[in-house]
């Protein structure tokens, strides 16, 4: 049923999954603006060979990633495409109408694929080795700042954690109704689109009804246990940034801060 | 001295043209185990919300460990009383069996030290600390609920307030829990309310309160009460075994005992009863 | 038009094929006769849902076959042909009120029939016998299924399944969460229908009063096998193995073998109070000198 692996998490012990959620979402955010300075075989090749290190030290095989890629595959080949027929300017290999390949497309479209790989990739490395809760934990420690101005941060995270916790009960819900309305005689993934289109209302009623529902019960109980406002609690759960983090961050630091140097002083 | 006291409270659903509760007041005093039972739709666990303030009552008086429940004290009143509700999952609320445990401490401001000893001390009291960083995917009903009580040994109030908390669990689950909630009330002297149709937990209960359509019908103890009969099934209640052994019996043309036996009494007087032919 | 359920050699793994697969139902051989009552009893997580979704092929099996009338279901069978079978097996889901959609109680009960391709006409009339059936008052019908009570929604849900008419019956903890009124009702309705129109009953149960007092056949699952078969009687005979299983007595039983210790003798261990009190009332004195 899941075949999907594009942000799903793969429990392990690795180097990476044993780093702070923060030492990731920095890190990663960092690589991804960094990707917008490569603009040559060097750059890319000290960007590529930085991803690659961070892939053998998530201890996850490269094609389980290639894999979570795979669900992209089509909107790569069209933004390829676009960028190789539409892109103008030096030598013309080919032409028909107002279609042409050129020089200058060729090029863009090889950068665009290359940036769009890596962006996947890095983020794929950081869904893959960090729970979402973590994740949740990681932003809402890294917008602690906005406090100062009044930003409801750890509102925002506690609302962030209830969603994710009530997804597989959701899930598993939505598969109770579809039984049972697969007993009642609907057939789903069958007839045309009006036809599908009618068989998701015994779906989504009876799902949105039940959300509902549980929604207030929980906001019952919440309030039963004593929640008053988001921002005046202490927090179980913490954070630890460790040697390894930081040793991340100087390894990250020297390979990104090449690229920039490679870009701006060679 | 009687730690919850109900005067004259009403209230009534916006959609609906009957009172939910009406007119009802009673008393519960310290350290008792109370039950209130009820058929579906009775008002029990109106009446349940109203004490801690979830819902309003239109009118009547409710008083907590001597304070009255106002719109200003109704947080103090929140920290003395713990409750588990109906459904397992809808009172999970952590990522996982820790982090609801401490989801009451967090809300009170507790220091992490504090939390981290007390989360452990707690769900060693329900049997669930090898469970500490499941999910709540992972977890049975029963489980959860085991879970929902730590979370109310971990913030030690004075009162438990039970709303059907077992109606959903199997056998096994409902026996666990309704064990774990007698240790708690002996281990930490518990005032224990609970709303229920189950007759073992109404029969552990010291007194059983019936509530009729939202009025207050009668106090007593379970022994009166079960000497009702079927019509126990009207009030929200089985009939206990013994009764419906009793019952039987008198079709047979036996004479039975007209008060309430539980079944250990049933046995003896059935034993005497044979040794006398 | 018997519709005998047979399930040969019947093997069922969720995620089957990956490194997620878990095997729910480990070779499963069993026999439901037409017309007959079954219980399926074992402790949660035992296997006993997952058996029950093979009924109606909700799930297939990943080997064996399950036969039921005269379809047979097996790992290869087309999703296309399980119409009939969905028609002639009606499902009724733990918390069956969580199906519930259409804008009035009517329409959410004709809904089953017309997928089935009954005209709209036909299915409405249906609906209303079957809201009657389970004891619907026919001034709700024109009401919101949600406006209901919990129980009067969980009514209105097995009357959709009912106005399939199907042949066999299958509910799984039809009475959770029920006041004993509830209960009572509900089984009082199973009963009647399997009395009156002759339907096979599978019953999902953790409460072994109702065993006793409605099955003659049943069926212990326990870690994805079927453990025992046999009626009632036979499965209630061994309170160790039952013990071990984690499974309990109907109170009778349990309450008669406390009158064992207290001397009392059974000739065959009673089920139901009523028997219970067939075998005690003969070694009792008539008590009418000691009690008025």
């Amino acid at each position: 049923m899941n075949k999907v692996m594009f942000g799903r998490f793969i429990p392990g012990h690795s180097w990476v999954h044993r780093m702070d959620p923060r030492a990731k979402l920095v890190l990663c955010f960092l690589y991804i603006a960094v990707i917008f300075f490569a603009n040559d075989f060097w750059t890319y090749l000290v960007m590529t060979v930085l991803l690659l290190a961070s892939v053998v030290a998530s201890a996850i095989p490269l094609r389980v990633y290639i894999h979570g890629l795979m669900p992209l595959f089509w909107l790569m080949i069209f933004t390829v495409l676009i960028q190789v027929f539409f892109g103008a300017g030096g030598h013309v290999y080919w032409q028909w109408g107002w279609l042409s390949v050129t020089q200058n497309g060729l090029n863009s479209a090889g950068v665009i694929l290359m940036r769009f790989v890596l962006i996947i990739l890095i983020s794929t490395i950081l869904t893959f080795t960090t729970e979402p809760l973590e994740i949740a934990d990681g932003i809402e420690s890294l917008l602690s700042p906005l406090r100062k101005v009044h930003f409801p941060v750890a509102t925002l995270a506690l609302m962030l954690s209830l969603a994710l916790r009530f997804v597989p009960t959701l899930m598993d819900e939505a598969e109770k109704i579809m039984n049972a309305q697969r007993s009642r005689g609907v057939d789903f993934g069958e007839g045309g689109l009006r036809q599908r289109i009618r068989t998701i209302v015994p779906i989504l009623i009876p799902l949105f009804v039940n959300a509902f529902n549980r929604a207030i019960e929980i906001s019952t109980a919440m309030e039963a246990r004593g929640y008053q406002d988001g921002e005046n609690r202490t927090k179980y759960r913490q954070l630890k940034w460790r040697r390894l983090d930081s040793w991340s961050l100087v390894i990250y630091m020297v390979g990104l801060s090449s690229v920039v140097a490679l870009r701006y002083f060679i | 001295m009687a730690i919850i006291k109900v005067e004259h409270l009403n209230y009534k659903y916006s959609n609906s043209d009957t009172q939910a509760i009406d007119d009802v007041s009673l008393e519960i005093q310290t350290g008792d185990w109370v039950a209130i039972v009820g058929h579906n739709g009775s008002g029990k666990s109106t009446l349940a919300k109203l004490l801690i303030g979830l819902m309003a009552a239109d009118s009547g008086k409710i008083t907590i460990d001597d304070q009255e429940l106002t719109p200003e004290s109704v947080w103090q009143i929140r920290e003395k009383v713990g409750m588990v509700f109906q459904n397992p999952d809808n009172q999970f609320v952590g990522a996982t069996v820790a982090d609801d445990v401490a989801f009451g401490m967090e809300n009170r401001s507790v220091d992490r030290d504090t939390m981290v000893t007390r989360v452990n001390h707690a769900l060693e009291q329900v049997g669930m600390l090898d469970y500490k960083d499941r999910e709540p995917a992972n977890l049975s009903g029963g489980q959860k609920q085991r879970v929902a009580l730590a979370g109310i040994i971990a913030i030690a109030p004075k009162i438990l307030i039970l709303d059907e908390a077992t109606s959903m669990l199997d056998p096994r689950g409902r026996q666990a829990i309704l064990q774990v909630i007698q240790q708690l009330k002996d281990d930490l002297n518990l005032t224990v309310l609970s709303i229920t149709h189950d007759i073992n937990e109404a029969a552990n209960a010291d007194r059983i309160v019936v509530i009729d359509d939202g009025h207050f019908v009668e106090e007593s103890t379970p022994s009166e009460l079960f000497n009702h009969g079927k019509q126990l099934v009207e009030m929200g209640l089985d009939v206990p075994l013994p009764e419906k052994v009793k019952d039987a019996l008198q079709e047979r043309h036996i004479a039975v005992p007209e008060s309430y036996l539980d079944e250990r009494g049933l046995v003896d007087w059935l034993r005497t009863s044979r040794l006398n032919k | 038009m018997a519709t005998d359920i047979t399930f040969e050699q019947v093997n069922y793994s969720y995620q089957a094929g990956t490194p997620f697969a878990v095997q729910a139902l480990k070779n499963i051989n069993l026999q439901i006769k037409s017309g007959t009552f079954t219980a399926v009893i074992g402790q949660t997580g035992s296997g006993k849902s997952t058996l029950i979704q093979h009924l109606n092929a909700l799930l297939k099996p990943s080997s064996g076959t399950v036969t039921i009338g005269d379809q047979v279901i097996t790992n290869e069978t087309n999703n296309k042909h399980l119409k009939p079978l969905r028609k002639k097996v009606g499902m009724v889901f733990q918390f069956p009120e969580n199906q519930l959609f259409e804008e009035t109680v009517l329409k959410d009960i004709a809904f089953g029939p017309q997928n089935f391709g009954v005209s709209e006409a036909d299915a409405n009339e249906l609906a209303k016998r079957m809201a009657g059936e389970v004891g619907l008052d026919e001034s709700l019908l024109s009401r919101s299924p949600f406006d209901l009570s919990g129980g009067q929604m969980r009514r209105v849900a097995i009357a959709g399944v009912l106005a399939l008419e199907p042949e066999v019956l299958v509910l799984d903890e039809p009475t959770a969460g029920l006041d004993p009124r509830g209960r009572l009702e509900i089984m009082q309705l199973v009963t009647r229908l399997r009395e009156e129109q002759g339907l096979t009953i599978v019953l999902i149960t953790h409460q072994m009063d109702d065993v006793a007092d409605y099955a003659d056949h049943v069926l212990v699952m326990g870690h994805g096998e079927l453990l025992k078969q046999g009626t009632p009687r036979e499965i209630f005979s061994d309170p160790e193995w039952l013990t071990a299983h984690q499974l309990g007595l109907p109170s009778a039983t349990r309450f008669a073998y406390e009158l064992q210790q207290a001397g009392f003798e059974f000739e065959t261990m009673p089920l139901t109070v009523s028997e219970l009190a067939d075998e005690i009332a003969p070694q009792l004195g008539k008590g009418d000198d000691r009690h008025e």
